[in-house]
């Protein structure tokens, strides 16, 4: 019969500790005997199990336990607690012994147990009241000032910018008609030269006509002169 | 259940502070760690390297151990890690081999070290002898075989807890035990052990 080893892998550790059921360990052993494969490797398991048992354990060099792992403990410093002890100390006295302080007409007035008649404490709230109601005034007077002066401010400065480009556009218009003006003389001058010069072309063509008629005139009368003087009775 | 309700107690008080409180808790399993380191490394200068990691590492997890399993069991799953880690940088590096075990056993650095038991240099030396058999015999194994051995025959933890603190399933937990059985059978060296 081939052996496949899986129940020597299973068991053999339980084997050689003693662990299996009598029917397993028969069953290991039927193996053991018939696979000297499996023999080999219970013997050298069994080995292995006692020369666990032979090491000898070896101490610990010296080393320092805690400097790599555990934090020194942080110092805060005491008069820090002292000083925060006194602190929450007076302010529990002061509850407990009503400390009041007032200031009056008279000045700065300190009291312990509470003897501030209700009169007194209304007439307090009153002044307070008062008070804060004049310096809320102020306040408001004063916020209200700078408002009205900052809104000045912005109408001056956004009608200075007005006039500014209004000037800007005003100045841009008179450009605009002084340049279509001179282009309209300009062209105006242009058409007188040209109707000059033509008067002056026809003056010319009249001259010479004028002279040519002169000419045959003159000619005329040196070749009739019983005409010429004829015509000059006439 | 005595120890483990100290271990609670040592490990609340170390949580709030108490330096005292986790040098009692090393104390208690340095010589634990310490010889696993050593029978993984085979080196006392690298087991005492890997043994300072594992209690920094058990230090810093400490707030999120949740107390179910016991503290030994947890720091040793840690040390696993620490150790599986150690080896991989280890083989790495190719000095390593330089600290290999020696067949000279005198030579050896582990004789500098204080040894537990006795000052008689006869007895001395047959404690040393056997400790550096027993890690001749281990160093044939490759570092996975190496850690199953460890846990099963040195620490003594059952396939289930070995499973969980190597993150991998009990039948290759056994594939390997008997894998390194297999692989060990050529040798006699055990035998001179014991």
């Amino acid at each position: 019969m081939l052996c496949d080893h899986q129940l020597v892998i299973e068991h053999i550790n339980d084997y050689v500790e003693n662990k299996l059921s009598p029917e397993l360990k028969q069953q290991m052993e039927s193996v053991f005997s018939s696979c000297p494969d499996c023999s080999a490797t219970h013997k050298k398991c069994l080995e292995l199990y006692q020369m666990s048992f032979e090491w000898q354990s070896q101490a610990v060099p010296e080393w320092h336990r805690t400097s790599y792992a555990v934090r020194p403990p942080v110092k805060s410093s005491s008069w820090l607690n002292w000083g925060a002890m006194a602190t929450s100390s007076l302010a529990i006295l002061m509850v407990v012994f009503q400390l009041e302080v007032s200031s009056g007409n008279t000045g700065l007035m300190i009291s312990f147990g509470g003897n501030q008649s209700e009169a007194k404490i209304a007439k307090m709230v009153e002044s307070q009241l008062a008070n804060y109601k004049v310096e809320q005034e102020k306040i408001f007077q004063v916020k209200l000032d700078n408002s009205l002066e900052r809104q000045n401010d912005q109408t001056k400065l956004r009608l200075a910018n007005w006039m500014e480009k209004n000037r800007d556009e005003r100045q841009q218009d008179i450009k605009f008609v002084m340049t279509g003006w001179q282009s309209q003389r300009y062209e105006d001058q242009k058409t007188v030269d040209r109707q000059l010069s033509y008067i002056a072309d026809n003056q010319i063509e009249n001259n010479q006509v004028i002279n040519q008629l002169i000419q045959s005139v003159s000619t005329n009368q040196k070749n009739f002169p019983g005409e010429s003087e004829q015509t000059n009775n006439l | 259940m005595f120890q483990l309700n100290k271990d609670e107690k040592l490990i609340e008080k170390a949580l709030g502070g108490s330096q005292r409180s986790w040098v009692s808790l090393v104390k208690r399993y340095e010589g634990l760690v310490y010889n696993y380191c050593l029978r993984m490394t085979f080196s006392p200068s690298d087991a005492m390297d890997l043994m300072q990691e594992v209690f920094l590492a058990t230090y810093r997890n400490l707030p999120s151990y949740r107390g179910q399993n016991q503290f030994k069991g947890w720091m040793m799953r840690i040390a696993a890690n620490k150790t599986t880690d150690f080896l991989r940088a280890r083989g790495r590096n190719p000095l390593h081999r330089a600290g290999e075990v020696s067949d000279d056993s005198y030579e050896s650095p582990e004789l500098h070290t204080t040894s537990a038991h006795s000052h008689d240099p006869a007895e001395h030396y047959k404690v040393e002898k056997t400790n550096q058999q027993i890690k001749k015999i281990l160093d044939r194994l490759p570092d996975e075989q190496k850690l199953v051995v460890e846990l099963k025959f040195f620490q003594h933890f059952t396939f289930d807890e070995i499973s969980h603190q190597t993150g991998t399933s009990i039948n290759t937990v056994k594939t390997r035990l008997y894998t390194a059985l297999n692989k060990l059978k050529g040798y006699s060296e055990m035998q001179n052990v014991m």
